[in-house]
């Protein structure tokens, strides 16, 4: 008994030092290293926005419409005479907080269902794998136009349908790492231990599988913060007056002859944010990968 | 209080300008000029105001269509430049019974349809039945004043009415006017919109749809010489910002309505005209005050918000806004600021009318004397770059008095249902305007109204509106109007806020294209000059 | 799973609040129109009968007629070669961009030009396309003048045709060449480090035919790997530059279709998605199989 206990036990014990190994080959990849603090620094200006934004994002100006840079106004002004920079802040949280939170809601919905799918096999599987693949018949474009359509467009319903939008991925990602695990020996053990399914899927497999969905997550993220620009550029994603970077691209169009810095200032955010979760998330996927040998 | 000035004078002086273009533009349009036109040629339109429904009279509802059926399909009547109605298929002006139930309609000798078979009373007498009886005909609530059309020999019909209508004559001016060919109406039934044939110095070729409609000349029309173009392209665009590229750079040489944000730059182009027309539509906010179960679902009772319980917080709102200040900031100096749902470009603008001005310190107080702590309104905003930009700027104007406004962003079609079904507090929506006073401020203002999604009914008001209907002088109809409108402005189940002003964009080396106040980019007698 | 796909197609649509009557009826909203567009769709009916009459036809070929009165086939029909064009010029884009650079970083590992070029391809990831098709619009159309912008012209005129869809295949294909070259990448440097490639060294095979080989076989399961992944991506990626460059596509159809709330093109539209899908991966599926016989899918 207390054998097959300690078998049980073996995968966690290593746990800190494997930790303090990870982080040394993590530290010798400066641009996974940058852009975790990329990442990192945008979290936090999406969490401190109220604070670092010099004016609030509703506050207009109407004799300073569409001005240039100055002291007063660092990246000059919108249509409505209110403060860019102050915008690209607030715009932080609103797009930070879709592309994280769809990420969770595509994870938490995800996961278990790929587990399931992964740990029993036989038609449960083959019901899942198909509607897996109807959810991905569907360009996550038209189905947020849809959702939008029904729902009504607003920051909740882009959130919604991006992480339907990303729920595929996860499944993908849980089924596989499962149906590898399951094979792992400390499953059977566990079995003879008594322990029922839902404590072998919940408490031996998923703490194994937790490096590749944290990857999976980093990857995901900046999906979803493209997608919260595509979905709001279009109109059916979060709406103004809430500023968000995609809301600021489709309220620079129209000026788009006339104050084309409008159009560069959000793009550029979106572009770092996006680069930032990448580099970070392709330089964990490498470190934790026991292939990689640096 | 100095800046009030500043903006009162620039607002009166932008006015002014803006009217004296009126005035020089229309002249100009009057004024008969020797234009040589060089035959033949394509003109591509670009249209930017949505596509055009079902190219059917009959089911046609879009603003689109009837630039399109311009070209097309001719009506009993039309519009001159200053909104007067003139004589088109018909003879002459209508004659109306001295009971005012029988209107008697002289048609013009010599006029064949598009696929050679003769225009008579015949035709106009099947195309008014279909309107009247037919599926789902549009026309007929248009027409719900007549019960039938007989002929009175080959070139005279005579519309029986349940009761005096004296916008009859305006109807007949627009899509319910249009005479289809009876041949086509029997070939096709209610396909007519596959290949639809009327009397047009153009007619229909094919249409891909979500992208073009093409019309070519016609060999059968009785003007033959006023139509210059081999063939006319009416593309449509989705994006105006695409729509102004592509006619910089000469693939359209026509825009029906450039965006205020482009204006600029077309105008820096030396090879590009602009047009103007002030148009009758007003934009505005409707409140709903009395709108609980929904439209028509009567007898109206109030809705108990903040907006609806309270005339004085209603005077605050329309105070907070500066009509000026929102034409400069969100509308490019596009559009007239106004209060009347009549706009000055129609020959039935009421000038004595008094606005509200732009007041903020009084519409503050108005807003303690309410007795509403807090007061709150949702606004619900069709979706669409410039009405956001609008509630954007019409919230910061409301917050400085003290009124909070959310705005709610509707996809325009939903808007709709809900402002019908009474779901909303406020809503930011307009009218693109009809000839007849009748038509925009019956529908939405009357008990009966079936676009009066503000729940108001007022009967006094009612009675306005009904002998303004009955009436059949001008004088007597001004009148009634006045009296309907002063109460309206004084209970405000609307808010009218502007003026839309089209600006059309044209290529200089086409002449003759015009624009009526209907803002309906009118190419049908234009042609290439170079 | 076509099947599924019709149904909640089907039921989303109806779902839509705001009815097509209402959006049919933009400014007046005549009751008689209402009834009339009731009757038309059947609305009146239970749905599983609506459903039925809408297989039935549809099998037959008749997806209906839309609010124009128009074929929604013959609509559908015109519009998705345009769209197909446009996906064919951006994925040749793609391949031409993405899969030699792949090759390249593969065999010069570690050396500078693999870090610029993965460094490129990551920024080609990070940008939003849309984003750069507006700025392709303001640089080549607006301040340069060399290339139109927007709209299209039917393949009567190639070179005017092909002018229009430049910038939208370019910026469309940069997205994709990223995830080409990285995937090839990848691919190289697992197929260059087997045995097999070491044994073909050893024997005395030059280099660079033992990477040509490889590149050939690789990039034609990559490209369809990545094909089959990216799928839905590619066709989100075709709606947003059809809208944004005013191209009257399948893309743009769709868009208007839903805003229209046009239940019977919506219904064929997303119709043609979902066969269009079932078909590209099957075809995924067989090219695979075909490459690589160890890899048996099907």
């Amino acid at each position: 008994m207390s054998i097959v206990v300690q078998e049980i036990e073996a995968p966690r014990v290593a746990g800190r030092r494997r930790l303090r190994l990870l982080t040394k080959r993590f530290l010798r990849r400066p641009m996974a290293v940058g852009g975790l603090l990329v990442a990192l620094a945008f979290v936090i200006v999406a969490i401190f926005a109220p604070l670092l934004a010099p004016y609030s994002p509703g506050h207009t100006d109407f004799d300073a419409v569409l001005a240039h840079s100055s002291s007063k106004h660092l990246l000059g002004t919108d249509d409505l005479g209110r403060d860019v920079l102050s915008r690209l802040i607030w715009g932080t949280r609103a797009s930070m907080q879709v592309g994280v939170f769809a990420t969770l809601l595509a994870m938490v919905v995800a996961v278990p269902i790929g587990m399931i799918a992964g740990y029993y096999r036989g038609w449960v599987d083959q019901v899942i794998a198909r509607l897996t693949d109807v959810l991905l018949a569907f360009p996550f474009l038209i189905l947020a136009v849809g959702l939008a359509a029904i729902l009504g467009p607003s920051l909740l319903n882009a959130t919604l349908a991006l992480g339907i939008g990303s729920i595929p991925g996860f499944i993908r990602i849980a089924r596989g790492e499962t149906l590898a695990l399951r094979e792992e020996d400390y499953v059977p053990a566990a079995v003879l231990n008594g322990a029922n399914d839902a404590t072998i899927i919940f408490r031996h497999i998923l703490p194994n599988m937790t490096n590749t969905l944290i990857v999976q997550a980093t990857l995901t993220i900046p999906g979803a913060i493209l997608g919260e620009a595509i979905l709001s550029f279009l109109g059916v994603g979060v709406q103004p007056p809430t500023s968000s970077w995609g809301t600021m691209l489709q309220e620079a169009e129209p000026y788009l002859t006339q104050a084309q810095r409008l159009s560069v200032y959000p793009g550029v955010a979106i572009i770092l944010a996006v680069l930032a979760f990448n580099v970070f998330g392709d330089g964990l996927r490498d470190v934790l990968d026991p292939r990689t040998t640096r | 209080m100095n800046r009030n000035r500043i903006a009162a004078a620039v607002g009166a002086a932008v006015g002014a300008g803006l009217l004296a273009l009126l005035i020089s533009a229309t002249a100009g349009a009057s004024g008969k000029q020797a234009v040589k036109f060089k035959a033949g040629g394509t003109l591509t339109v670009a249209m930017t105001n949505g596509e055009p429904d079902a190219l059917d009279p009959t089911l046609a509802r879009t603003f689109s269509g009837r630039e399109v059926f311009l070209t097309i399909c001719e009506k009993l009547y039309d519009l001159d430049a200053h909104t007067n109605i003139v004589p088109q298929l018909a003879a002459a002006l209508p004659k109306v019974s001295s009971n005012k139930l029988s209107v008697t309609i002289p048609l013009r000798h010599g006029i064949k349809f598009n696929d050679g078979t003769p225009f008579n009373s015949a035709a106009v007498v099947k195309t008014m039945t279909r309107y009247l009886t037919f599926k789902g005909s549009v026309r007929a609530s248009e027409l719900s004043a007549v019960t039938k059309v007989t002929a009175k020999g080959k070139y005279a019909v005579v519309f029986h009415l349940k009761a005096a209508y004296s916008p009859l004559t305006a109807q007949l001016a627009d899509r319910s006017g249009m005479i289809l060919s009876p041949k086509q109406m029997s070939k096709l039934g209610a396909n007519f919109a596959r290949d639809p044939i009327c009397v047009g110095p153009y007619m229909y070729k094919n249409r891909v749809a979500g992208d073009s409609i093409t019309v070519v000349k016609s060999p059968f029309y009785y003007a033959k010489s006023k139509a210059h173009f081999a063939k006319i392209v009416f593309k449509i665009y989705n994006d105006t910002t695409a729509a102004a590229q592509a006619l910089k750079a000469g693939t359209v040489q026509a825009l029906d309505a450039i965006a205020s944000t482009d204006i600029p730059s077309i105008k820096a182009d030396k090879a590009l005209s602009i047009t103007k027309a002030a148009g009758l539509g007003y934009g505005g906010i409707t409140i709903n005050i009395g709108n609980k179960n929904g439209l028509l679902k009567l007898p109206y009772q109030n809705v108990g918000t903040d907006l609806a319980s309270s005339p004085k917080l209603r005077q605050a709102f329309e105070m907070a806004i500066n009509r000026n200040t929102l034409n400069k900031v969100v509308f490019g100096g596009t559009v007239l600021p106004g209060c009347t749902p009549v706009s000055p470009s129609s020959v039935w603008f009421d000038k004595s009318i008094k606005c509200t001005g732009y007041n903020p310190n009084q519409a503050k107080s108005l807003v303690q004397q309410s007795g509403i702590s807090n007061p709150t309104v949702n606004l619900m905003v069709p979706t669409g770059t410039v009405a956001l930009r609008e509630a954007q700027f019409i919230q910061a104007e409301e917050a400085a008095v003290g009124i909070k406004v959310n705005v709610q962003s509707t996809d325009f079609v939903t808007s709709l249902s809900k402002a019908d079904a009474g779901t909303y507090d406020a809503f930011l929506i307009g009218w693109s305007g009809r000839v007849d006073p009748d038509g925009n401020i019956f529908g939405f203002v009357a008990t009966t109204g079936t676009l009066n999604d503000s729940g108001y009914s007022k009967n006094i008001v009612d009675r306005f509106l009904s002998h303004a209907r009955s009436a059949s002088t001008t004088k007597a109809r001004r009148h009634y109007y006045h009296a309907a409108v002063q109460q309206i402005l004084n209970d405000r189940p609307l808010i009218y806020l502007d003026h839309p002003i089209a600006s059309a964009g044209i290529s200089k080396k086409v002449a003759g294209v015009t624009m009526y106040p209907d803002t309906l980019l009118r190419v049908a007698f234009a042609g290439y000059t170079q | 799973m076509l099947v599924v796909a019709s149904i909640v197609v089907f039921g989303g649509v109806r779902a839509i609040p705001g009815n097509p009557a209402i959006a049919l009826g933009a400014e007046n909203r005549d009751p008689a129109v209402i009834a009339a567009v009731k009757a038309k769709y059947l609305l009146d009916k239970p749905l599983p009968v609506q459903y039925g009459h809408w297989i039935w036809l549809a099998v037959q070929g008749d997806l209906g007629v839309d609010q124009r009165q128009l074929s929604v086939g013959r609509t559908i029909a015109s519009r998705l070669p345009i769209s197909l064009e446009l996906a064919a010029l951006s994925m040749i884009v793609s391949v031409i961009v993405g899969i030699p650079t792949g090759v390249i970083t593969a065999v010069r590992r570690g050396k500078p030009s693999d870090y610029a070029a993965t460094g490129v391809a990551l920024i080609g990831l990070s940008v939003p396309h849309f984003w750069l098709g507006l700025m392709a619009i303001i640089w080549f159309a607006v301040d340069l003048h060399w290339l139109p912008a927007g709209g299209y012209v039917t393949a009567h005129h190639p070179i005017a045709n092909l002018k229009h869809l430049l910038l939208p295949a370019v910026v469309l294909g940069i997205g994709f060449a990223a995830v080409l070259m990285r995937q090839m990448r990848s691919s190289m440097l697992d197929s260059l480090g087997t045995d097999y490639v070491r044994t073909a060294r050893a024997k005395g095979l030059s280099e660079w035919s033992v990477v040509c080989k490889h590149a050939f076989r690789n990039s034609l399961i990559t490209v369809t790997t990545v094909l089959g992944l990216q799928l839905g991506a590619l066709i989100s990626g075709i709606v947003t530059i059809e809208v944004i460059f005013g191209i009257p596509g399948f893309g743009s159809l769709t868009i208007d279709a839903i805003n229209q709330r046009d239940y019977t093109l919506i219904q064929g539209v997303v119709l043609v998605v979902a066969c269009g899908y079932v078909i590209v991966n099957l075809l995924v599926d067989v090219v695979y199989s075909l490459l690589n016989p160890r890899i048996r899918t099907i």
